[in-house]
């Protein structure tokens, strides 16, 4: 019978091939059908500094409004939106300075702008503001920023190119816990696409879910410090979910979590806004990537010698758990030129959203410490780059300094990290590391 | 003297044929078969919309009866208001309506205008030989090969209505001396653009047919016959967007992609059917007709869908001005500049108020994960066989028996598949409606666990696969009937009786997460017993006066289509399922001379115990629902007059009407289904006075004849009143009117909105044709028949109340605030076409 319905349908298929029905040519999509392509980037400035122009930095503060009336642009990448309820009438827009939230009054925006689409807005006519402090595009009703209308809000946007949620994720910046409070911390992040580690759900009990329905539209879950247990106050950092979103059903995670959100601000509290609750999103804490105390022995650290001069013999070793791993190029009170790198095992970062190199420094008799000490990062132990350091030793004394270098560009691949000592017959320097982690 | 009645009563009996050479009854066979269908066509998209649907109706003497059928159709009249499965469609003796719904699909016949004159027809209470008969009126056709006019038939048409383009090839033989007869025709119908803008139409019937007749009473028959049809199809829309777009036949459903017109709601529909027909005159007196019949029907409808994303159709209720700014309400300045933003979308460029196919293509392209939007296609494959047997016996010139059984069965499997993913890459078979309610995780978001992956992923579905619901509804019929006739002195009565069993079960293919236990495989079996028994007579007065009464009683098994609560979730039957008890009469009285043909006559149905069924997103419990009424009691009773007055030999004189009610006693009780939680709700609903909807149910007509020489004149001036809208359900919910505060301070009682109603007016038909006999025989016609002469475009010929509230509701189900967009006075509209014809050159040899 089957059969039979195939080869009648088949027939009437074949009768009506040419018609009406069947085939439609997909529409060409070079020319994105949605937005103003006629929006031309004459006059970009950067998302921060919009919005600290100081008419639009007052309204922003006094939870006012203000006209753009200049002839401006911003451009960033689509970090947010609702497609999972979440993030509702609203985007999260970020450029490498800072973001902004754009309310418009319409559903199923992720459909136009998916996270990773970069967008151009012409900002002349568009009204800034602040709710809650929060930075915010939207137009003017009844007397603050409300929603753009789906029919203005065609005009104000061009999309710029297909979307690339790499490009979102390369915008996402590690929240640092301790300025949870600093308004210019507050101020400079509000609305950016981040991510904090090492938290925990203070409401997790393995019942618990994100958003119960009940009398309110958004729940604000606490977090605690997983690594001390110390609860974080809850009028500086929460979890904020709508009882309309796709996961608000879900149980709460127990245990040590990454969080990945939208970090909008509400005057002094940190709100994060989740995107779903997948494994990019969520996921247990990532345990740090490299530990080494040298508290007993260099570990699985290597060695490797470049260049010794006569009578010498090593370069780095282990000195003590006091001090760590020690390079010195001057024995008996001689100095000798040498160039030796201490170099790590290997750091796999294939999972990793960013990382970060933090080790105690310390040391004296440099001749310039920046030449003496270099601190390196390879993926092939052939080819070293230089790290930037965050603290240049000064030489003054011997206190150990905690220094962090930035490895985010080097996620997703393996790397080592070098500790490169030079020294010269005119100096040779001592440096002491301890205390390496890549997390 | 027994002679000539014995040759009258033959006659009578062989009055359909003799019919069917009268001129006046070719055109109305033809009208009929035309209007009756091309008018709903465009409106008829899913098989839940066949409320839209006419009544088949004719009548050989009764004045009222023999016009109402094809005048009013472009208005969609219904005979009594009654719901179409009450007009039985019989061919060759065999059930032709659906088995489930009940209904009969005039798409099956449709193209088959030639083939369909040779018809018996019987009013409710009309003694007839192939049925029980219906209270809406039954129809037999005759498609035995033999039976159709010797000849060729060819035939040109254009046309500006469903379809611009008909062409039309018969043939038929007559028997030779062998006693072998043959049939066959080609029908085409086709438009690239319908009358209904973004509409295309696709149609090509076949019809062929043998019969052999043996000279001892026997005949063989067989005939086959289908209509591979492809069209698309008109939404309904509001009076808001029909005005802003200034076009009463502004159709939603279509949109532009690439430049091209292209509409997403597209219906396949192909029914093969066959049947087989024994004859046997068993002697003068007696005769046997027994037919085997088999139909496998194929029916596929498309529609635009979106998942988590905002739904895309043009007149959304968001894209709506009038969802940004009551302009009766309180004046806003913000909200009245937002309100004329949206008018000037509206109306700047068509289209702004048409699906834009391109935006959809170009989200899905860009999106990672499943389609946002996407054509899925509704099936439904139906598989009816049945036999039916009539046996009739005339003991004198005076009595007659008939005596008949039907057999039938009928199994139909419903599914939907992904029709096209619009440029998108994935898509899973998964309750996307669920999800957020629960969690993703969770097995109750399932449309089928038992696909579901290792990981408890929902299957990928591609083109062409099954989701959402897959399940076969297989019924069983048997009955069995009988009809005694009898003239006695004056009267002429008829006395009938049937008794009926159906069986009708579900099985599911499908687990659907929310009835993990009661949704995959069989459900449990349900029996009906049904039956019914009626008299009626007439009294021949005097001459040309005639008296006729009626009275019957019947029990009615429910349809497979209104039996289940749920079929697309859970094997659920209804609770509280009951046969539907009718009770009709019926008096009229007839009038008629050499010159005056006149019926004036009343009815009365009323039933108890109905069930109805119908499915919605209803906004209070933010989900679809699957809704059941049981305990319906309705009442249909009405005066009908007919006139036909010859005033010369070439000109007739028609007056044709009726004032009739349809309506809803009672406060039934609707039990619904939430599609996102597995319980089940029921409450009473405040459908007391609510009225039939979709049909006019006061209509009158005045028209003339003409026919002198081969020329013959129609015209017709059509006046309908009190068209209603299809109420909806859950605005009527006691819980809704306890939520909106609906009660009466005085009593205390709820007080349910009034219903919606269309426009009603006059409508102007007329047509002209002329033929021709040529010297060597054949016959040349032409006929111009224009429908709507005046093009009062203002008259609404059906639509339903819009299913969603004026107002949101809290978590807990309170009252929250008003929507500024009022679904309650936004009602979804089907206005009548303008003046619309179509012109025909047929040539007969």
């Amino acid at each position: 019978m089957k059969k039979f319905k195939y080869i009648a349908l088949g027939l009437t298929g074949l009768l009506f091939a040419s018609c009406m029905g069947a085939d439609y040519a997909d529409p060409d999509d070079s020319i994105p059908p949605y937005g103003n392509n006629s929006i031309i980037g004459t006059n970009i400035i950067s998302i921060d500094s919009l919005k600290n122009i100081n008419e639009y930095a007052n309204a922003i503060d006094n939870n006012g409004y203000k006209l753009i009336d200049q002839d401006i642009q911003i451009k960033g990448i689509v970090t947010g939106n609702d497609k999972m309820g979440n993030i509702y009438k609203e985007i999260s827009l970020q450029d490498k300075t800072g973001a902004i939230l754009i309310r418009v009054n319409q559903g199923g925006l992720f459909a136009t702008l998916p996270v990773g689409q970069e967008v151009l807005i012409n900002l002349k006519d568009l009204y800034i503001g602040g709710y809650g402090k929060q930075a915010q595009l939207g137009l003017l009703y009844n007397g603050s920023v409300g929603y753009i209308d789906r029919y203005s809000f065609n005009k104000f946007y061009r999309l710029m190119g297909n979307p690339d949620k790499a490009k979102a994720e390369a915008l996402a910046e590690e929240f640092d816990l301790n300025k949870v409070n600093d308004e210019t911390y507050l101020k400079k992040n509000a609305g950016k696409l981040m991510y904090i580690k090492n938290v925990a759900f203070s409401d997790a009990n393995g019942k618990n879910t994100y958003a119960p329905k009940g009398s309110d539209q958004s729940i604000n879950r606490g977090l605690k410090n997983a690594k001390t247990s110390q609860n974080i106050s809850t009028s500086n950092l929460v979890v904020r979910t709508s009882t309309y979103a796709k996961f608000a059903n879900e149980v709460l995670p127990s245990g040590s979590v990454d969080i990945t959100g939208i970090f909008t601000r509400f005057n002094k509290t940190f709100q994060i806004l989740l995107r779903g609750t997948d494994s990019t999103e969520i996921c247990p804490s990532l345990k740090p990537f490299l530990t080494e105390s040298f508290g007993e022995s260099q570990g699985q650290f290597s060695i490797d010698n470049i260049a010794l001069s006569e009578g010498v013999d090593h370069v780095w070793a282990w000195a003590s758990a006091q001090y760590g791993m020690k390079a010195s190029a001057n024995i008996s009170k001689k100095n000798y030129a040498t160039q030796s790198r201490l170099v790590s095992p290997a750091i796999d970062l294939s999972k990793a959203k960013g990382a970060t190199l933090t080790f105690d420094q310390a040391g004296k008799f440099f001749s310039t410490y920046a030449n003496d000490c270099k601190v390196q990062v390879s993926t092939d132990l052939k080819n070293w780059t230089d790290l930037t350091v965050s603290e240049e030793l000064t030489g003054k004394n011997w206190n150990f300094v905690t220094t962090t270098c930035d490895l985010k560009p080097y996620v997703g691949k393996t790397i080592y990290i070098g500790f490169l000592y030079t020294s010269t017959a005119e100096a040779a320097a001592t440096w002491e590391i301890k205390n390496v982690t890549v997390e | 003297m027994q002679k000539k009645v014995k040759i009258a009563v033959m006659a009578f009996c062989y009055s359909p044929l003799v019919f069917a050479q009268n001129v006046n009854s070719e055109n109305q066979a033809k009208a009929l078969d035309e209007n009756a269908f091309t008018f709903t066509e465009a409106q008829l998209g899913e098989d839940d919309n066949m409320s839209q649907n006419v009544t088949i109706l004719n009548s050989t003497n009764n004045a009222y009866a023999s016009e109402v059928g094809f005048l009013f159709s472009p208005m969609r009249f219904r005979y009594r208001a009654l719901n179409q499965k009450y007009n039985e469609v019989y061919i060759n003796g065999a059930s032709m309506n659906d088995m489930e719904s009940g209904q009969f699909r005039f798409s099956n016949i449709g193209g088959l205008n030639r083939f369909t004159r040779n018809v018996e027809f019987a009013l409710p209470f009309e003694s007839n030989n192939f049925a029980y008969g219906s209270i809406a009126g039954s129809n037999n056709y005759d498609f035995r090969a033999g039976s159709m006019g010797a000849g060729q038939y060819i035939s040109l048409a254009g046309a500006n209505r469903n379809y611009t383009l008909r062409g039309m090839y018969t043939y038929a033989s007559g028997f030779n001396e062998k006693g072998w007869a043959v049939a066959a025709g080609l029908t085409y119908r086709w438009a690239n653009h319908g009358y209904v803008e973004g509409t295309f139409y696709n149609a090509l019937s076949y019809f062929f047919g043998v019969q052999k007749k043996w000279n001892n009473g026997h005949s063989l028959s067989f005939t086959t016959w289908g209509n591979p049809t492809e069209r698309s199809t008109q939404g309904a829309s509001t009076d808001e967007a029909y005005w802003m777009a200034n076009d009463y036949y502004y159709n939603p459903y279509w949109g532009y992609q690439n430049g091209h017109k292209r509409n997403s709601r597209v219906v396949n529909d192909f029914a093969p059917s066959g049947i087989l027909t024994w004859d046997w005159d068993i002697n003068d007196k007696t005769k046997l007709t027994t037919s085997v019949f088999g139909k496998y029907s194929m029916y596929k409808s498309t529609k635009l869908n979106y998942n988590n994303a905002e739904n895309p159709q043009p007149d959304y209720w968001k894209n709506m001005p009038s969802s940004y700014y009551d302009v009766w309400g309180n004046y806003n300045a913000a909200d009245e500049a937002q309100w004329q933003r949206s008018y000037d979308y509206w109306t700047s460029m068509k289209m702004h108020r048409q699906i834009n196919w391109d935006r959809l293509y170009y989200a899905n392209k860009n999106t990672d994960g499943d389609a946002i939007y996407y054509i899925q296609a509704k099936h439904n494959d139906n598989l009816m066989l049945s036999m039916s047997s009539a046996l009739t016996h005339n003991f004198t010139e005076k009595q007659t028996l008939n005596v008949g059984i039907n057999l039938a069965a009928n199994t139909a499997r419903h599914y939907q598949t992904i029709d096209d993913l619009l440029g998108a890459s994935q898509f899973h078979n998964i309750n996307t409606y669920a999800v957020g309610e629960y969690a993703l995780s969770n097995p109750l978001v399932q449309y089928d666990l038992n696909t579901v992956d290792a990981n408890g992923n929902a299957k990928s579905v591609g083109v062409g696969d099954t989701f959402g619901y897959d399940y076969r509804l297989n019924e069983r019929k048997a009955l069995g009937w009988l009809s005694w006739s009898e003239v006695f002195g004056i009267a002429h009565y008829t006395a009938a009786a049937k008794i009926g069993y159906t069986n009708m079960y579900r099985n599911g293919y499908m687990r659907n997460g929310l009835f993990a236990d009661n949704s995959y495989g069989k459900s449990k079996k349900a029996d009906f017993v049904d039956g019914g028994v009626k008299l009626s007579s007439s009294f021949a007065m005097a001459p040309g006066h005639t008296l006729a009464l009626g009275i019957g009683y019947e029990k009615h098994t429910p349809t497979a289509a209104t039996a289940f609560s749920a079929p697309e979730m859970n094997n659920d039957f209804v609770l509280n399922l009951k046969n539907e008890n009718i009770y009709s009469a019926e008096a009229s009285y007839q009038f008629q001379n050499g010159w005056l043909h006149a019926n004036i006559g009343g009815y009365y149905n009323y039933m108890s115990n109905g069930t109805e069924w119908q499915n919605f997103y209803f906004d209070d419990v933010n989900s679809f629902t699957y809704v059941s009424l049981t305990d319906l009691r309705k009442a249909y009773y009405g005066l009908e007059a007919g006139l036909n007055a010859k005033l010369t030999s070439w000109l007739n004189f028609k007056v044709v009407g009726t004032i009739s009610e349809a309506k809803y006693l009672n406060n039934a009780t609707a039990t619904y289904l939430i599609s996102t939680k597995a319980n089940v709700t029921s409450e009473t609903v405040y459908s007391k006075n609510m009225r039939e909807s979709g049909t006019p149910l006061k209509v009158a007509s005045l028209g003339l004849d003409y026919h002198l020489g081969g020329w013959y004149i129609d015209l017709n001036a059509n006046y309908y009143d009190d068209i209603y809208l299809s109420w909806s359900p859950s605005m009527r919910y006691e819980s809704t009117l306890k939520t909106t505060k609906s009660i009466d301070i005085n009593t205390g009682e709820y007080i349910a909105p009034e219903q919606a109603k269309g426009k009603g007016g006059w409508m102007v038909d007329g047509s002209i044709g002329k033929s021709f006999r040529l010297r060597n025989g054949h016959q040349l016609n032409f006929n111009f028949s224009i429908t709507n002469i005046l093009n009062n475009q203002k008259m609404v010929s059906g639509g339903y109340e819009q299913s969603r509230s004026d107002y949101t509701v809290t978590d807990a189900g309170d009252y929250n605030k008003a929507r500024t967009y009022k679904f309650s006075k936004n009602s979804k509209k089907y206005y009548v076409f303008g003046t619309n014809g179509m012109f025909q050159v047929s040539y007969r040899f």
